[in-house]
């Protein structure tokens, strides 16, 4: 009896030390950590995610560079790109500017002077800049005075839609998100891009939660 | 005393010992005997608090917190802040719909968006929801997400709120993804039967210019639910009002081992009036009901866990049963046969306290400030344009110019009151003063019979006792703290 009570003892002593340093090792914070805004996040569900804003810009981009109706013009075409007219027909509740913000931002980068992006979010600022320069408060500035505002040559505009559904047998849920946009001319009223950006995402919560 | 309580309690002692203890480090400056005296002081309150909230979070850090947040809604941020991420959802539901109900709007959205990120992301198999399927352990350790009537809402107070701002796609969103939640019914026939949410998508569609949209989901919603009618085409006000208590979740069962809905209790209000404008521009009509949440709750159909539930509670009485017989036919047996009765006897003892460790209640924590049901209704408010005039030579036979849309410009919320009533018999109830807005193109009234305010801040079903072992898995703990520095 006493040799099993050792036996017992060295086996429980032994397994605490060879599970030491594992245990010791398992990270058990949850303090904040930098996470790469392209790979996908700790916490997720079936909708659009941070990743996929900058692989859906990153798509359409090319797409866009790669049309000579936009991108090879002798005079580079004037494009409103906002979120204005991008439609949010989906499931999720998104702040839009998040996707026109990240594809501006990469088509600025990429485009190097082939567009020119007018802002019309902030041209309240650009009027009260006009007006102080000709009222005489505040000079020209460097690129002298303009007759007007810069008109635009095209715009884009989208939508947002969704497609869900669910397996109430596993608890799997599905969504299939389409983000479309396109190039609409501001004078003809015609598309002259468009660019169409699918994510497809399950996923089921543990049984006790469904 | 629940834990809550005496958070409460310890908040306000706080309150009593923070100034004298204040005044004494500011004399500590100049006198180290003093600031030794305060330094044991804290020590001792600390020491006191560790015995009373575990490794906490304390008093002070918790009156630290809420005192940056508005004074009517500090109850429920404390209450928020203590109980990190098990209630953070019901927490959030029901601060939200208070901060709704106070006007504190950017409370309530940011409340919601809390809860709805958590609805939206998939919980896997953490600790937490294994111990709510361990014999030994309750189901209330899980993480709250709610039932599907309970998402629902959080989602349908959003989309509100959406709507409140002119934020007509998000709302229309909400709605969607509200409705979205009615699919976990187990009975086809009560899948997607909330009917309000459809009808609101619809709205949030008219609202938003999108006609063919706003048409096919009132159509929808009238095939549900033949009282919901389609609002004119010119239609800019939604109002929507909410009356009675909502549904309440109980157990059922041997062993409490069954989550079960009952209507929440009965009020005299079942219809109500709503009065526009002032004056000769005064308008007034009955809302339709739109929407019963205690039939929304109880047509669910059974949960997955309500098998694991069901399977402990087996186990139980399979349990008890065992340790009746061995008690018995074993003691029986023993005298008989000459032996000693009372190894049966502990045998049997042995099994029934095991039998006792089992534990199969249900989860019945709830979100308790839901109305019992919605009533809705339309209207156009505001001057109207001149019409487009009808094209030269072939207006007539042809059908009339209608009046065109109202822009955000041509018209402003009128005044808005709501009066209850009981069948034909108006109640001397006056409601909650209600929400009133337009940003956009639509404006939104939103009011309730019944106030929350009254209710107290910590929700109903929670288990003190498991909150505070929770406290003790380092897991948990780091889980919690990372909520609240979020929430600082």
């Amino acid at each position: 009896m006493v040799k099993l009570r050792y036996a017992a003892t060295a086996a429980i002593l032994g397994f605490a030390v060879a599970a030491g340093p594992v245990l010791a090792k398992k990270d058990r914070s949850h303090q904040a950590v930098d996470l790469d805004p392209d790979q996908r996040g700790v916490v997720s569900g079936v909708g659009i995610e941070g990743q996929d804003l900058g692989r859906m810009a990153d798509q359409m981009v090319r797409d866009l560079m790669a049309n000579p109706e936009i991108s090879d013009r002798a005079t580079p075409p004037r494009i409103i790109l906002d979120s204005s007219d991008l439609r949010n027909q989906s499931s999720q509740r998104i702040d839009k500017d998040i996707i026109t913000d990240e594809l501006r931002g990469k088509l600025m980068n990429a485009a190097r002077g082939k567009m020119r992006f007018v802002s019309r979010e902030f041209i309240a600022a650009v009027e009260r800049e006009r007006a102080l320069k000709r009222e005489g408060v505040v000079d020209t500035g460097t690129t002298g005075l303009t007759r007007a505002t810069a008109g635009a040559d095209y715009k884009l505009v989208g939508k947002i839609t969704s497609l869900d559904s669910r397996n109430n047998d596993t608890g799997m849920q599905e969504r299939l998100t389409v983000i479309s946009l396109e190039m609409l001319d501001l004078e003809y009223g015609t598309l002259v891009w468009n660019g169409t950006y699918k994510i497809r995402r399950a996923g089921a919560d543990d049984v006790v939660y469904r | 005393m629940t834990l809550l309580n005496r958070l409460a309690a310890g908040v306000a002692a706080f309150s009593l010992v923070a100034l004298p203890i204040a005044v004494q480090a500011q004399d500590a400056a100049v006198d180290p005997a003093a600031a030794k005296a305060a330094a044991k002081a804290r020590a001792k309150q600390v020491a006191a608090w560790k015995a009373q909230y575990g490794p906490g979070p304390y008093p002070d850090e918790v009156e630290a917190f809420a005192q940056t947040r508005e004074e009517k809604l500090r109850e429920y941020y404390r209450v928020l802040y203590y109980d990190g991420e098990h209630n953070a959802v019901l927490n959030y539901e029901r601060l939200g719909l208070l901060a709704m109900e106070l006007g504190y709007y950017a409370d309530a959205e940011k409340a919601f968006d809390g809860a709805l990120d958590r609805i939206e992301a998939f919980y896997g198999k953490d600790k937490q929801a294994e111990k709510a399927t361990s014999a030994t352990r309750l189901e209330v350790n899980k993480d709250f997400k709610g039932e599907p009537y309970e998402r629902a809402m959080a989602y349908y107070y959003r989309g509100l709120l959406y709507l409140r701002k002119g934020d007509y796609d998000n709302a229309r969103a909400s709605f969607k993804a509200a409705e979205y939640q009615d699919t976990v019914s187990a009975d086809e026939s009560f899948q997607s039967d909330f009917a309000l949410l459809t009808y609101l998508q619809g709205w949030a569609s008219h609202c938003a210019g999108d006609g063919s949209q706003a048409a096919d989901a009132f159509e929808q919603a009238a095939k549900i639910d033949a009282k919901l009618k389609v609002p004119g085409p010119n239609d800019n006000l939604l109002v929507l009002t909410e009356i009675g208590h909502g549904p309440v979740k109980a157990t059922d069962g041997q062993y409490q081992e069954k989550l079960v809905f009952k209507a929440g209790p009965a009020l005299p209000e079942n219809g109500a009036i709503v009065t526009l404008g002032t004056g000769k521009t005064t308008r007034a009509w009955p809302l339709v009901p739109a929407a019963d949440l205690y039939t929304q709750a109880s047509t669910r159909g059974g949960r997955a866990i309500d098998g694991i539930l069901n399977g402990k509670a087996q186990f139980k009485a399979g349990l008890e049963t065992t340790s009746t017989v061995v008690t018995t036919v074993g003691s029986t047996f023993a005298q008989q046969m000459g032996g000693n009765a009372l190894y049966a006897q502990g045998i049997g003892a042995a099994i029934s306290m095991f039998s006792k460790s089992v534990r199969p209640s249900a989860d019945v924590r709830m979100w308790d400030s839901l109305p019992s049901g919605i009533l809705v209704g339309t209207t156009r408010w505001g001057a109207a344009p001149a019409a487009a005039p009808a094209a030269k030579g072939k207006g007539k036979g042809k059908a009339a110019a209608r009046p065109s849309a109202l822009r955000p410009q041509d018209w402003s919320m009128p005044p808005v009151s709501m009066a209850y009533r009981r069948d034909s018999d108006m109640l001397d109830l006056a409601g909650v003063k209600p929400m009133s807005a337009s940003a956009g193109k639509c404006g939104i009234v939103w009011a309730r019979s019944r106030s929350v305010a009254t209710l107290p801040a910590a929700a109903p079903g929670n288990n003190d006792k498991v909150a505070l072992a929770r406290k003790k898995d380092k897991d948990v703990w780091a889980k919690d703290e990372a909520f609240r520095a979020k929430l600082r």
